[in-house]
């Protein structure tokens, strides 16, 4: 079972690396208006594929990626791999290599080995629906802080390795697959790679609903959002903006974005129960922003929903 | 030496497609080795075996001035490719089964051929399937010679701008592709895939400079 997991992490590992080809046996005018058409939501225009056709077999996934969003294009390098796989399936390119991922060096994640359960005498603040706040003064229970656990492991990507704090016995509420499946999104390097492409984006955290815990944060810089507060605060705006958008009957939340003076906070709900919280400073391009916090969602979300 | 049973259940996962997309890498892949990437062991078992027997009868079969050489390779199951997946970045990589699907005729003829193997329980496919790949990669060395010209005389009349010459030069281009697939015929008899397959295959090494 750990191997089959490896095999997957490393697949999705791999996979914006590869180079893919034009068949040397279709016209690449085929190729051209499959590519205009899949691209068209993305605003890719015709001469933006004429780029892409050029820098077919030469360029990684990533790198072409990296091409378009210098542009200004709002892609994300899954968006450009899922059409590759779309014209592979047809028939039109294959693979042919891959390149060297470059690392990013200045990002520090963290994995919470520890989890502290809240106390049994102080349950979780219950979210007062629309009505009841508009209607009357509702006290506004104390929440109680959960203890942040001490860190027991820190790995640095691409720098050298710093252990802060004790290793403690951990008393855990994750389950077993849930473990695996945020080890194989760091293995994996999925949010390392946003990193890598965005560099408005400082912070990326994963909790649960409750937000008794960070399951995992990369940050840059002096940013860190593996922070109690921060956790509570985030799952507390999700729950509140869930009700908020079934009251008005505007379906299920799918994202929220918080737009302030030092920056902006996105959230969205991914599978099994976890919240995705990412940071980005104010000069963010609003299109990319908000283009590779959906890209980033639907990966973890593909992951998290995974066998 | 394979058995039989696990040939035709490995030919039904790889199917036809996969193994000529291997066969065909082979032929006109320009990088050396190749790595070759396939599901599993068992798969890796029956590549290694018709490719490895099909380089050794070229080998063994052509003459010592032919210009057609078949790339060295490397078969690696998925397991042995991902897990080590950025030793390979820069290699030339080709993934029987999800690039078998490759629009390309002289992989369908390919396939075709294979398929007919498999369909018909053939005793000693392997060997019949190599043999016949070597018999056309043989003719690939006279066809040369015809091809190169051919592809001269086309160029030639497509720059021409007299008339009367151009329409001597057309004439002349009817006259060498007759003579090339006159050439073939005679190798291959009633197999017009086989033709087709030998044409496709040295329009393609001569036009992109794998051979000259």
């Amino acid at each position: 079972m750990s191997e089959k997991i490896d095999i997957n992490v490393k697949k999705l590992e791999q996979r914006t690396h590869q180079v893919y080809e034009a068949s040397p046996w279709v016209q690449l005018e085929d190729i051209e208006s499959k590519l205009v058409k899949y691209l068209k939501k993305l605003r890719i225009t015709p001469e933006d594929v004429k780029e892409i056709m050029n820098m077919l077999g030469k360029n990684s996934v990533e790198e072409i990626a990296k091409h378009l969003r210098n542009k200004g294009k709002p892609l994300a390098a899954i968006d450009l791999h899922n059409v590759f796989e779309k014209l592979r399936e047809q028939g039109y390119v294959r693979v042919i290599t891959t390149k060297a991922p470059v690392r990013v060096t200045e990002v520090k994640t963290e994995v919470m080995s520890v989890v502290v359960e809240a106390p049994p005498e102080a349950p979780p603040a219950e979210v007062p629906s629309p009505e009841e706040a508009l209607g009357e003064e509702i006290p506004i229970p104390e929440v109680p802080m959960p203890e942040v656990p001490e860190v027991a492991e820190v790995s640095v990507v691409g720098g050298e390795m710093e252990v802060v704090g004790v290793s403690v016995s951990p008393v855990s509420v994750l389950s077993e697959e849930l473990k695996q499946k945020i080890d194989q999104i760091k293995s994996a390097g999925i949010i390392d790679r946003y990193f890598s492409m965005n560099e408005r984006l400082k912070a990326i955290a994963m909790l649960p609903r409750e937000g008794n815990m960070i399951l995992l944060s990369s940050y840059r810089e002096d940013v860190h959002m593996a922070d109690a507060e921060v956790a509570v605060a985030s799952t507390t705006i999700i729950n509140h903006a869930t009700n908020a958008a079934e009251t008005a009957k505007l379906g299920g939340l799918k994202e929220l974005i918080v737009d302030s003076d030092n920056g902006y906070l996105l959230l969205a709900k991914l599978p099994r129960d976890i919240v995705l919280v990412s940071l980005f400073g104010p000069e963010a391009t609003l299109g990319l922003m908000i283009r590779d916090f959906l890209a980033l969602k639907n990966e973890l979300s593909e992951v998290l929903a995974s066998e | 030496m394979i058995k039989e049973v696990s040939f035709f259940d490995v030919i039904s996962r790889v199917t036809p497609r996969g193994i000529g997309y291997a066969i065909l890498s082979l032929i006109i892949e320009r990088d050396d080795p190749i790595y070759i990437i396939v599901g599993d062991e068992e798969e890796k078992e029956v590549l290694s075996d018709i490719l490895g027997e099909l380089k050794d009868t070229f080998q063994a079969r052509k003459s010592v001035a032919s210009s057609i050489n078949l790339r060295n390779f490397v078969i690696l199951t998925e397991e042995e490719y991902y897990m080590h997946w950025e030793d390979y970045a820069g290699k030339r990589l080709i993934f029987v089964n999800k690039d078998r699907n490759l629009r390309a005729p002289p992989l369908d003829k390919l396939a075709t051929f294979i398929e007919a193997m498999w369909r018909a329980r053939s005793r000693d496919p392997v060997r019949r399937i190599v043999n016949h790949i070597v018999d056309i990669l043989l003719a690939l060395d006279v066809a040369k010679e015809h091809y190169i010209r051919l592809k001269e005389l086309l160029e030639k009349e497509k720059t021409e701008t007299d008339p009367k010459e151009k329409k001597r030069l057309l004439k002349e281009v009817d006259k060498k592709r007759k003579e090339l697939l006159g050439m073939l015929e005679r190798r291959f008899t009633t197999r017009k895939e086989d033709i087709d397959l030998a044409y496709d295959l040295i329009s393609y090494l001569v036009d992109r400079g794998i051979i000259s």
